[in-house]
């Protein structure tokens, strides 16, 4: 599902040059569940934002679902984006202004589909993450873990072909955190792809297998709690 | 989508009350100020426009020439319209509007002095549009001794009876019969019949002028479709040199009726006054309007931030660049639409106050014509694209990975909004500056020394009738303790209007054609008057040959006829002048006896009683009223019939520049309104600064700093752009200023103290505005400040 073949990041300034991804060969197959670790500034999120087709990398070739997209523009990438990736953040990034139905309710109107199937959409994932009694709220009237499940559900509501999370659990207390990777499971279970980046050791023993970034490169996999150097 | 931008505009709106308000406030203002100014300039353009034929309609004016500079006229002699109408085809029809009034009009013992009196020809009302409320007319001046009144002189002689029928005497001796009364006539006419008569009437009257020398009166021509205009001029001066007997240099044209109001021009000046201000108000509407949409730009910048999560979501679950572009120029859309409401009850309210200052008429239901909703909408939608552009193309370039980790960087707009804030506090500054000259300027022209002492002198009409007994008056009046003396004269010396070419002496350039203002006066004019001499005398009774006579005319001329003359000394030179022709016995120094803002031309003044127009009294000081009493019991010693219908000569001043009053009054309002908006924006932004410095302030605070330190700390850097924007004003108003003042033939010199003044005022205004932020940011409690940390 996801490839990429000597993937270079560099970020340009006046002064500095650095590099966040240097020559990463990754490979993520259909129905798994991903973590990705490493420690603070080692690329692990520039990474997952190229994943995501948030941002174009400097170097190397990206291929998802078979597409060649590394050199993809703006407008294709977010065509590709809004039809085949769901993202969950760290900081939930809630729109203060809208509703939780509204807020999961957004990537829906993006691809245009008509306001009665919104409608079952929306209300069928929130039902499913437990706050559709929550639906008229707006975010800042909800817990952390009842605003992350908002995020989760926005992620999930167009059925996407993969979800990228980027420290799901990081804003989160140990119990709420529990929770929200518990849901991870069981969405993997029933088939979804999971690209997950964590700190938590605990957390990315959830994965089916962990990546572990160091300097922007890919120093260990660890598959089943086996180490593969 | 749409509803889903509504809700996001909407409940944005209401989160941030503080800004919003700013926002919509600042608009409203804006366009409030842009929506009265379109009421304005839309009545201004409509003048003269309600005619069924105005396309048609023509004011002939003509191009006099002297030392082959053209002296333009707007007026013609009394005989042209007739041999025009029949000796140029394109003519369909023609009138004249020829003044002839200040005759007592006396009905049923009522008795008022009428001068609004107009003579004209029978096409007058199918010419124009001037509707009949009674009579017919088609008959309505079929009698030379008919009148045609309007409503309110109808009701003035008549009160609830019917007019049609009823007979006015004029002058003690003629009985006019009224076959017609006007409806109300539109405010937007230049012309504003309120007694009308006919031309033979004006003949019996002795108003009416066989010669082609005197340009008195009013032409109007209605041409046909297919006239050509070039021809037409071309035909009007030829057939005016084929009917009189010597060929003169003078050139007849056509102007359009519905340009005369705006490009009418007078003497030697070659552009009208009327369009410069529909110029300079329009342009401060786009200026007020402009600085209001600074202010949305700023603060929705300066809010970005709290935006910026919203984008980032939006785009990263598929929203194009594009689509978000339309959403925040839909969003300010839907704001400057919120502001137009608001504005509009604003104009609603504010249109009584602005018609006084105006002088306008403007009625509410303009509010709902064509135009005007079509120029609202405009407006409303061209505000909210220029406030809603920048905004809406600075944000929708957020990069979704920046903003949703919440590194955002706003360097270049902080610049653009800098250079934004001292952009608005620059044409705040112009405004400010120019109200001010604008209002130096009048009152220089106001009190300055005009040459003579305009204070405490009544005038009242002399003409007709009352004309007889001037001569009692005066002996009655100057026996008067309150009266320090009297005098007659064809013109109120503030203003003489009349004045004639042909002035010849001996050694004179043939090539110099000389227009010279002339008034008649009565002995005692120079003494009453309080005009000072120059050299020679003032007239006197102890030289029976300083009154006039058929060819004998004693001169008394101004200074700069004196230079023109060019003869050392003038006195004693023989002049040939207004048909006849005697010596200058004086030279008065020169005074102001047309607006200060012209140039004072060349004066000869001599004694003509039959010409004399109005008695001028001058009233001792001290207790006017009872000085007013005694004047008025004197003249109905003399006139126990006719009322005493006097005004001051100081109301001349008043109304000579009534316009500049009126424009400088609004153009103050305008100022104020603009920088109440600049001081807004400043308001929004410089909360938006504190708070983006709350930490900053705390750590400050806990470091030691006091609170004055941090209000100068915050209000420093405003401090420096509004610096900047004076820097920007000052040369820019200097050479505006500087143009304006070239209409006034005298004016204020350009002084500093002005633009020092609005720089101080500008920077005062600012600072008092950004430290009531200061000092509340400051005052807070620091550790509420660092514990976001």
């Amino acid at each position: 599902m996801i490839k990429t073949n000597n993937l270079v990041k560099i970020f340009t300034t006046e002064e500095v040059e650095t590099t966040a991804l240097n020559k990463v060969n990754l490979e993520i197959n259909k129905g798994e569940f991903v973590s990705i670790m490493g420690p603070s500034g080692c690329g692990k999120s520039t990474m997952l934002n190229i994943l995501g087709l948030l941002d174009n990398p400097t170097g190397g070739e990206y291929f998802f679902m078979d597409h060649e997209v590394s050199k993809y523009s703006e407008r294709q990438r977010a065509n590709l984006r809004k039809e085949n990736i769901g993202f969950v953040f760290q900081s939930f990034n809630l729109i203060d202004e809208l509703t939780v139905f509204e807020n999961v309710e957004l990537p829906l109107l993006y691809l245009g589909i008509n306001a009665a199937d919104r409608k079952k959409k929306v209300n069928t994932v929130i039902e499913k993450m437990g706050i559709a009694h929550r639906g008229r709220h707006f975010p800042q009237q909800l817990s952390g873990g009842q605003q992350q499940r908002v995020a989760v559900s926005r992620a999930l509501v167009s059925d996407p072909k993969i979800i990228l999370a980027d420290e799901p659990t990081g804003n989160l207390d140990s119990s709420h955190g529990d929770e929200v990777m518990k849901l991870m499971t069981e969405l993997n279970a029933e088939g979804a792809t999971i690209v997950m980046v964590t700190h938590s050791p605990a957390y990315a023993d959830f994965a089916h297998r962990s990546i572990h970034l160091f300097d922007g490169q890919v120093v260990t996999e660890n598959v089943n709690g086996k180490f593969h150097v | 989508m749409l509803t889903n931008y509504l809700k996001i505009t909407f409940r944005n709106i209401w989160r941030q009350k503080g800004y919003s308000f700013i926002n919509i406030f600042g608009l409203a203002i804006g366009l409030a100020c842009c929506l009265l100014i379109l009421l304005w300039v839309q009545d201004e353009l409509s003048i003269d426009r309600f005619h069924t034929n105005a396309d048609h309609l023509y004011r002939v004016e003509q191009d006099q020439s002297y030392g082959g500079q053209p002296y333009h006229v707007n007026v013609t002699p009394w005989p042209c319209i007739p041999v025009w109408n029949e000796g140029i085809p394109e003519i369909i029809e023609a009138t004249r509007y020829g003044w002839c009034g200040g005759q007592p009009y006396s009905y049923d013992g009522k008795t008022f002095i009428e001068d609004d009196v107009q003579a004209i020809d029978p096409a007058f009302f199918t010419m124009f549009d001037f509707p009949l409320q009674s009579g017919d007319p088609a008959t309505v001046l079929s009698d030379p001794y008919s009148v045609i009144l309007n409503t309110d002189t109808a009701e003035k002689y008549f009160g609830d009876e019917d007019p049609i029928g009823k007979v006015i005497t004029v002058d003690n001796q003629h009985q006019l019969t009224v076959t017609g009364v006007l409806e109300k006539t539109p405010h937007n006419s230049i012309i504003q019949p309120v007694i009308l008569v006919s031309m033979e009437f004006a003949r019996t009257l002795g108003g009416y002028n066989e010669g082609w020398g005197s340009n008195s009166i009013r032409s109007y021509i209605l041409l046909d479709d297919h006239a050509n205009l070039s021809d037409v001029n071309r035909k009007l001066t030829d057939v005016v040199n084929n009917n009189r007997e010597e060929e003169s240099p003078t050139i007849y044209m056509a102007a359009p009726l519905v340009d005369v109001y705006l490009h009418s021009y007078f003497g030697f000046s070659d552009s009208g006054q009327a369009i410069v201000y529909v110029y300079v108000f329009s342009i401060i509407a786009a200026f007020i309007l402009l600085i209001a949409c600074i202010n949305f730009m700023n603060l929705s910048t300066a809010r970005s931030a709290s935006r910026a999560r919203e984008i980032g979501i939006r785009k990263v679950v598929g929203a194009q660049r594009s689509g978000l572009i339309y959403q925040f120029l839909g969003e300010s859309a839907i704001l400057s639409l919120l502001s137009a409401i608001i504005a509009l009850i604003f104009v609603y309210l504010l249109l009584p106050v602005f018609n006084e200052i105006a002088g306008k008429e403007i009625v509410v239901s303009a509010l709902l014509s064509r135009d005007f909703i079509i120029g609202l909408l405009v407006i409303t939608l061209i505000t909210g694209l220029v406030a809603g552009s920048y905004p809406a193309i600075f944000l929708s370039a957020f990069r979704p990975v920046k903003v949703l980790k919440g590194n955002l960087s706003t360097g270049r707009s902080q610049l653009l909004r800098k250079i934004l804030v001292i952009f608005q506090f620059s044409l705040s500054i112009i405004l400010t500056i120019t109200t001010m000259i604008i209002y130096q300027q009048l009152n220089y022209m106001r009190s300055k020394d005009l040459g003579f002492d305009q204070e405490q002198v009544i005038s009242v009409g002399i003409r007709g009738d009352i004309g007889k007994s001037y001569p009692a008056l005066k002996t009655e009046l100057a026996e008067l303790p309150q009266v320090l003396g009297v005098t007659a004269s064809s013109h109120r010396p503030t203003n003489i209007g009349s004045n004639s070419g042909g002035a010849d002496w001996d050694g004179k350039d043939p090539e110099l054609k000389l227009v010279v203002s002339t008034n008649s006066v009565d002995f005692d004019f120079i003494e009453t008057m309080k005009i000072k001499m120059a050299s020679g005398r003032a007239f006197s009774r102890e030289f029976p040959t300083d009154q006039a006579d058929s060819n004998h005319i004693a001169f008394i001329i101004n200074e700069t006829m004196g230079r023109i003359m060019g003869k050392e000394p003038v006195v004693g030179e023989n002049l040939r002048f207004v048909g006849g022709e005697g010596p200058i016995i004086g030279v008065m120094k020169d005074f102001h006896f047309q607006a200060v803002r012209d140039e004072i031309e060349p004066l000869a003044i001599f004694i003509a009683p039959e010409w004399f127009g109005c008695m001028l009294v001058r009233l001792a000081p001290g207790d006017l009223p009872s000085s007013l009493t005694a004047v008025e019991e004197a003249w109905h010693r003399v006139l126990p019939d006719y009322p005493m219908d006097y005004r001051f000569l100081e109301e001349d001043l008043e109304w000579m520049y009534r316009i500049e009053i009126g424009m400088s009054q609004l153009l103050k309002y305008f100022s104020i309104l603009a920088i109440i908006v600049a001081c807004l924006g400043l308001l929004g932004l410089a909360s938006f600064m504190a708070e983006q410095r709350t930490r900053e302030i705390g750590i400050r605070k806990v470091l030691g700093a006091s609170v004055s330190d941090l209000v100068l700390l915050l209000s420093g850097q405003f401090t420096k752009w509004v610096l900047l924007a004076n820097l920007i004003a000052f040369p820019a108003a200097y050479l505006l200023l500087n143009k304006y003042l070239e209409n006034y033939a005298y004016r204020i010199d350009l002084g500093i103290l002005p633009f020092i003044l609005a720089g101080f005022m500008a920077l005062l205004i600012a600072w008092i505005t950004v430290s009531f932020q200061a000092v509340k940011a400051a005052l807070a409690n620091p550790a509420e400040a660092l514990k976001y940390e």
